[in-house]
């Protein structure tokens, strides 16, 4: 490290200091606050702020509850984000994934799991040039311990950046579809007849739901129930049904990168209309794999 | 005066200049980036909460026809209103000198040479009714005389030269936090991005909050540091 970035740091640590200073906690927002403002301290090596969050949490928030509410808030950030602020929001993901490592009491435990995967979702988000440099600046701050880092966050690169490599590569030649061989070609094609007809055909019908009738256990004695269902007007049913965890839903739900509509008459009901598809995006939408989110942040896919 | 070291070049650049507000009504620097915003923020986003923004209708269609037959009509319609109600509310924060701040950076400060490196002010304006951040910047350019080392001092008004300003973002966040809770996410979202900065090249950056301005401790009208 060398003398200004040393200087830099010493620095955020001040305004890091003052702002904690300041800080009372009164609802969830400023507890996330803390926690990412202590959990950056701790990196810096002072860890006092960290090891007293629950005294600065007492009686007014109850902090599982608090960071889960704010955690279907960051995926959205990360997802729609942008710029700075999909920077930021990649930032708050390492801080707390170093807060709750790092808390000693251990009362934060029971977020792990949702975390880690709030850290997967960052680090499978591509990051523009601008939210790259944000990240970059991050990193150059806070010594985030290695085993706690996250991906982005152990070497910001933006999408710009990438493109300028790709682009020097000698021999970077475009990739080369390889042709289908015969009998794939004319599965694909007897697909896509069961797929133009005005109803899916009972063949198709019963293999996709065959297919998609799935349950299984997450952690914490969470099980989920998932089946999707084709309609007669093309339109692709999901239910979800989750049960043993406290008030869990499932929040959302897509098809392959296609997003499902929610139904608000019924609890873990989405709904997919492909009756304006063609054949074709229909039959590539019957193969691909559904994904649905719970509200403390676990997707499952089936 | 004969400046040694880059970073006393662009901090000396800086000098002297004062936040130019958003005037004219900023646009999209390219149209393919308002559609790729439109896709990503109002048609593909999982909730609603964009439906009481912009017009209910037009919304709705546009999604429909977004995922049946893709870019058309009604998707143009809300591309058109998400861009003008983003810029309506750059242009009239500022007008109002109220809820948004100014920075001015160097980006690319690595850069080999002062005219590869870019000087940017970027302007965050936040709507307490919509709980929309939209984010517009403009490019300065760097003046020849840096290049050679010498120093021309910018007079204290605004523009120092550059582009107009470019939309970059409008985001809207959840519409149940309260206006007093938005607006302190947003200032810590802008003292974050302030502290992040102190390593890198920021030359200064000013906020307005209604009734006056509060500049941080690098002032635009003096050499920082």
């Amino acid at each position: 490290m060398n003398h200004s970035s040393s200087e830099a740091r010493l620095e955020a640590m001040r305004r890091f200091r003052g702002e904690l200073a300041e800080l009372s906690v009164a609802d969830a927002d400023d507890l996330v606050r803390y926690l990412s403002l202590a959990a950056r301290l701790e990196s810096l090596g002072e860890g006092e702020p960290l090891r007293n969050w629950p005294k600065a949490a007492q009686g007014t928030v109850n902090a599982i509850p608090a960071v889960l509410g704010r955690v279907a808030e960051i995926e959205r950030e990360l997802l729609e984000g942008e710029g700075e602020l999909l920077g930021l929001a990649v930032c708050l993901v390492q801080d707390l994934r170093i807060a709750i490592a790092r808390e000693p009491s251990g009362f934060l435990g029971e977020l792990s799991g949702p975390l880690e995967r709030l850290g997967e979702l960052a680090d499978d988000t591509p990051l523009d040039d601008e939210a790259a440099e944000v990240v970059a600046a991050y990193a150059e701050l806070v010594p985030v311990p290695r085993e706690l880092r996250l991906g982005h966050v152990e070497g910001p690169i933006g999408l710009g950046a990438i493109a300028a490599v790709a682009a020097r590569v000698p021999d970077a030649s475009p990739i080369v579809p390889l042709r289908r061989r015969e009998q794939k070609a004319a599965v694909e094609e007897e697909e896509l007849a069961l797929c133009a007809g005005v109803a899916p055909a009972e063949s198709l019908r019963k293999r996709f739901e065959n297919r998609h009738a799935c349950e299984g256990e997450l952690a914490g004695g969470v099980r989920v129930e998932a089946w999707a269902r084709l309609h007669d007007d093309w339109s692709m049913a999901i239910s979800v049904r989750v049960s043993g965890g406290r008030r869990l839903q499932a929040i959302s739900a897509r098809v392959g990168t296609c997003p499902a509509d929610r139904d608000e008459q019924a609890e873990g009901m989405f709904l997919v209309e492909m009756a304006g598809l063609s054949p074709d995006a229909r039959s590539r939408l019957l193969i691909e794999p559904i994904v649905v989110s719970l509200s403390d942040g676990r997707r499952v896919s089936f | 005066m004969i400046v040694a070291s880059p970073l006393d070049r662009w901090r000396a650049f800086a000098c002297g200049s004062v936040p130019a507000e958003v005037r004219d009504q900023p646009r999209f620097a390219k149209p393919e980036r308002l559609v790729e915003h439109v896709e990503k923020h109002l048609l593909k986003a999982r909730d609603e909460r964009w439906h009481r923004v912009v017009a209910h209708e037009v919304l709705s269609e546009a999604r429909v026809e977004h995922r049946t037959l893709g870019w058309g009509p009604y998707c143009d319609r809300l591309a058109v209103d998400y861009e003008g109600l983003v810029a309506a509310i750059l242009v009239e924060r500022c007008r109002e000198g109220a809820d948004h701040a100014h920075h001015l950076s160097v980006r690319h400060p690595e850069a080999e040479t002062v005219t590869e490196a870019r000087v940017e002010e970027t302007v965050y304006a936040w709507d307490l009714e919509t709980r929309i951040l939209a984010i517009a910047a403009r490019r300065i350019r760097s003046a020849k005389s840096l290049a050679a080392g010498e120093i021309v001092p910018t007079p204290a008004v605004s523009p120092v030269g550059g582009t107009p300003y470019r939309i970059l973002t409008g985001y809207r966040f959840h519409a149940d936090r309260t206006e007093a809770g938005f607006r302190k996410e947003i200032r810590r979202k802008l003292n974050d991005l302030e502290t992040l900065r102190c390593g890198r090249l920021s030359l200064w950056t000013v906020t307005h909050e209604a009734p006056t301005a509060t500049i941080s401790p690098e002032r635009p009208t003096e050499h920082s540091r």
